[in-house]
């Protein structure tokens, strides 16, 4: 058995079914994501198992033990919500402290421990510090500082840096990453950000409307899509009709009813001397600049799609201007449709 | 531009003038000792001195003390569990709360003290007591106040959020109601307990109609004054003001120091 | 399920709200339509209020005060509010002086305009000194004199309820009109006070129940010779007269009427506008 098992979960609000029938086991000492968009159900079920909802149908257990009908407070799991959720009546170290005076851990041991997981999330120094007094970011740090401490079995993050702006979320990143690998804590982390995501996970699950649509490394989720809502979510695939396609290059032969293709897989080049397993003729529409990589938007018979390339000055193709594009066998991705299955 | 902040300028002296006229010259009429010409005449204390003096003034103001102070507390605890009950475990039942806590406001002091004193004035034992009878009928009239002091104070913390936090670190339900949430809502609280204290120890209506002669208040001290001497009914207004005045100062303070 | 447990906890409340609100109202509207010490249904005591000129005159007179003084501490407030938003330094001083003044109502507030403009008062005596007879264009014990009093009180309460409104209007929206090449009077009349509308009706409700149930003021001011539905209630249970408690419920529920009545016509006319902003 697994050390997190989720058998069989559904959750219904009313007549709306948010999770449709979860079976997903996590192994210990994990880093694993949920991600998905909004209101896929993610959320929900880190909460069911939580306590925090109760679930409709089905079991979760945590190291061995059945733990859908305990209170939360008695499950052993720590968890960092989206909102900041710091006591506003207590300073930082009471804060951090709160979880052991419920154990009635003794008093020296409390000043140990709450001094422990400041080092560890770089605040020490902070203790008589009110939240209202804390930036967001030194918020969700004792947030975390506070679900540690008490050295629960699992540690949940419910979007804990969504509320947190773009460049001190990357370093928070890290940290909880860091945090994790030191405790050897199993953690789950909730997102919508695929790119926060990729960064942090061991393993990934990818929700959609209260499914779980795929599971995998980072790497193999990015690569290998398996289905067009897999595609679309994780990158900036292309998603192409067979037909489509197949009208352009009638060689191929396909099975989905949906190609993805990742834009910078797609080579560019005036000359048709591309070394790609297939060759086609394509009208630039326009370009834009992200940084360092021109993302130009092409159009070839009737279907429009996008091609990344490094930004190298000398090589721009002007809008209207016909160009080559080359595409290998294995960058073509055949993925279903929901509506397929 | 300029003509229109002069004309601001021009409405407030007047509406201040008007409104502190009244209240000014009440304080210097309580001071002399006649005011029958342009000025007054004969600075003197001695009103203040009779009317401190008066064994009978000085319980009256504890009688408007304790009155004030009681309902006012019986009320806020009784919301306060009221406030446990909704926000915990019955979300729903706060529409009908809302309604009933509404009401008073919406049909004012005087058809309540009425209802009460037929209802309970003739039936004997505990229940006609006319201090009880005040004291139910104040926590009435305050609850409106008091119930939306503790809303708003509510409203001011994320609590469901704060009370997840609290179970997820051991604590359960209840406990974190009382732990987390409402030291939280103190300062809330009191300024609206302060508000409520002020508005009873200023009534005269409801302790008319259902104290009468049995309970007297120092606003029923101040109306009987009103026939005898007039210097000694400024001093008594004064007096009385003052600690109103008291009354929402410590609420201020209290609201600031908790901030 | 166990959370059932926790309905204990309102057991306070439930008692507190069975015995002093809902008790007593449903015993004022039964009696109201009770025969005297008798048990029964009548619209007797309804008939004699609507029969007897002391009793028409005082509904009339509530009216008439609750209405006027409304009407013209909302036009004075309005100005008030307006100045003080406009003006923050002197605006806070004037705050702070609605504030202490919203105390003063009452007893002492009739007291303080007795010794001002009262058969002996302050200002009286120095028009007499200045060959002036004060009293025979100002009567204080008059209906003018009321509303005098009734408008005292109602500015603050009425100013401090409008001010936080007048922190919704944007400044922009001025700049937008000026812009647009509209003038002073087109900002107030299209833009700011349709805004305001809300807020205005609102508080004229408050107003109005506020000063309708009014007693103290005008019970210290005129005693029993006052021409005031609260005052002919109160008499019915205590004072001068023998209790009549049926009658004086018929009263209450007269009085409960009028307020009602008037917050659902206030509560109409808000939505109407409501529902013409939308459009």
């Amino acid at each position: 058995m697994a050390f997190i098992e989720f058998r069989n979960i559904i959750k219904k609000f009313d007549d709306h079914t948010v999770l449709k029938g979860i079976n997903l086991s996590i192994d210990e000492g994990n880093l694993v994501t949920l991600l998905g968009p909004s209101g896929c159900g993610k959320s929900t079920l880190l909460r069911c198992l939580a306590g925090l909802e109760e679930v409709t149908n089905g079991e979760i257990y945590l190291d061995g033990v059945n733990i859908t009908n305990l209170q939360p407070q008695k499950r052993g799991i720590g968890m960092v919500f989206q909102q900041y959720s710091l006591f506003p009546n207590m300073n930082v170290y009471e804060n951090i402290a709160f979880p052991l005076k419920q154990k009635k851990t003794p008093k020296d041991k409390i000043e140990q421990k709450v001094l422990e997981a400041l080092k560890m999330v770089d605040l020490v120094g902070r203790e008589e510090a009110y939240p209202h007094e804390l930036s967001g970011g030194q918020q969700q740090r004792v947030a975390l500082a506070r679900s540690i401490v008490q050295e629960p079995k699992v540690l949940l993050l419910d979007e804990p840096l969504s509320a947190i702006d773009a460049k001190l979320r990357k370093s928070l990143q890290e940290k909880i990453k860091y945090i994790q690998k030191q405790l050897g804590i199993t953690t789950i982390f909730v997102t919508h950000d695929q790119d926060e995501a990729m960064i942090m996970s061991d393993c990934i699950h990818l929700f959609n409307q209260g499914n779980i649509e795929q599971s995998g490394s980072p790497v193999d989720i990015y690569t290998s899509p398996k289905t067009k809502f897999a595609a679309e979510f994780i990158g900036n695939y292309n998603i192409i009709e067979r037909d489509s396609l197949t009208n352009i290059f009638p060689s191929l032969s396909l099975n989905s009813s949906y190609i993805a293709i990742r834009p910078e897989t797609i080579q560019l080049s005036k000359e048709k001397t591309l070394d790609t397993d297939y060759i086609g003729q394509a009208t630039i529409i326009s370009y834009l600049s992200h940084g360092n990589v021109l993302r130009y938007s092409l159009k070839c018979q009737n279907i429009k799609f996008h091609a990344d390339v490094l930004f190298r000055s000398f090589t721009l193709y002007e809008p209207n201007s016909t160009i080559y594009f080359g595409i290998d066998q294995h960058n073509i991705l055949e993925v279903n449709d929901n509506a397929d299955i | 531009m300029k003509k229109s902040s002069i004309l601001d300028k021009f409405f407030i002296i007047v509406i201040s003038a008007y409104l502190l006229i009244p209240l000014i010259l009440t304080f210097i009429y309580s001071i002399f000792n006649e005011w029958t010409s342009i000025l007054p005449s004969g600075f003197t204390f001695k009103y203040y001195i009779q009317v401190l003096s008066d064994p009978l003034f000085i319980a009256s103001l504890l009688r408007s003390l304790v009155i004030s102070f009681i309902p006012v507390l019986v009320c806020t605890l009784a919301m306060i569990l009221v406030m446990y009950v909704i926000t915990l475990y019955f979300p729903k039942l706060e529409r009908i709360i809302e309604v009933l806590c509404t009401i008073p406001y919406a049909i004012q002091g005087i058809i309540i003290a009425v209802g009460v004193l037929s209802l309970y004035s003739g039936v004997g034992g505990f229940i006609s007591n006319r201090f009880i009878l005040l004291v139910g009928t104040y926590c009435i009239i305050v609850l409106p106040y008091i119930y939306r002091g503790l809303k708003n104070s509510l409203h001011a913390i994320r609590v469901h959020t704060l009370i997840e936090a609290a179970q997820m670190l051991g604590c359960s339900k209840p406990k974190a109601f009382f732990l987390i949430i409402l030291p939280n809502m103190v300062s809330g609280i009191t300024v609206s307990m302060m508000i409520s204290i002020a508005m009873i120890f200023a009534d005269f209506v409801i302790v008319n109609i259902i104290g009468g002669s049995y309970f007297q208040t120092a606003s029923m001290y101040l109306y009987k004054a009103m026939s005898k001497s007039g210097q000694m009914t400024s001093a008594i207004i004064v007096i009385l003001f003052i600690t109103t005045l008291l009354i929402s100062r410590i609420a201020n303070y209290l609201e600031n120091k908790s901030k | 399920m166990k959370n059932k447990k926790s309905l204990i906890a309102l057991i306070p409340f439930l008692i507190i709200i069975f015995l002093f609100e809902l008790a007593p109202l449903i015993a004022i509207i039964v009696r109201s339509f009770s025969p005297m010490d008798e048990i029964g249904f009548t619209l007797e005591h309804f008939i004699k209020i609507l029969t007897t000129d002391l009793y028409i005159d005082s509904i009339k007179g509530s009216l008439i005060i609750a209405f006027v003084s409304s009407v013209l501490g909302i036009i004075i407030s309005f100005f008030g509010a307006k100045a003080a938003h406009s003006n923050q330094k002197t605006g806070k001083i004037f705050r702070t002086i609605l504030n202490i003044t919203s105390n003063f109502a009452g007893i002492p507030l009739a007291f303080a305009f007795i010794i001002l403009l009262g058969n002996t008062g302050i200002f009286t005596l120095l028009a007499k000194n200045l060959g002036f007879d004060l009293l025979k264009v100002f009567d204080l014990y008059s209906i003018k004199g009321l509303i005098l009093t009734y408008i005292y009180f109602q500015i603050p309460l009425a100013t401090l309820l409008l001010l936080p409104s007048f922190d919704l209007i944007k400044k922009e929206w001025r700049e937008a009109v000026e812009l647009l090449g509209g003038s002073k009077l087109t900002y107030w009349f299209k833009v700011a006070i349709p805004n305001l509308l809300p807020s205005l009706l609102g508080t004229f409700s408050v107003l109005f129940a506020n000063a309708i149930a009014a007693y103290a003021t005008g019970y210290a001011l005129l005693s029993s010779n006052a021409m005031l539905l609260p005052v002919r209630i109160s008499e019915q249970f205590v004072g001068d007269l023998v209790q009549a408690k049926e009658f004086g419920s018929a009263l209450a529920v007269v009085l409960m009427a009028l307020m009602v009545f008037s917050t659902v016509i206030l509560n109409k006319l808000q939505k109407n506008h409501k529902g013409g902003n939308k459009k």
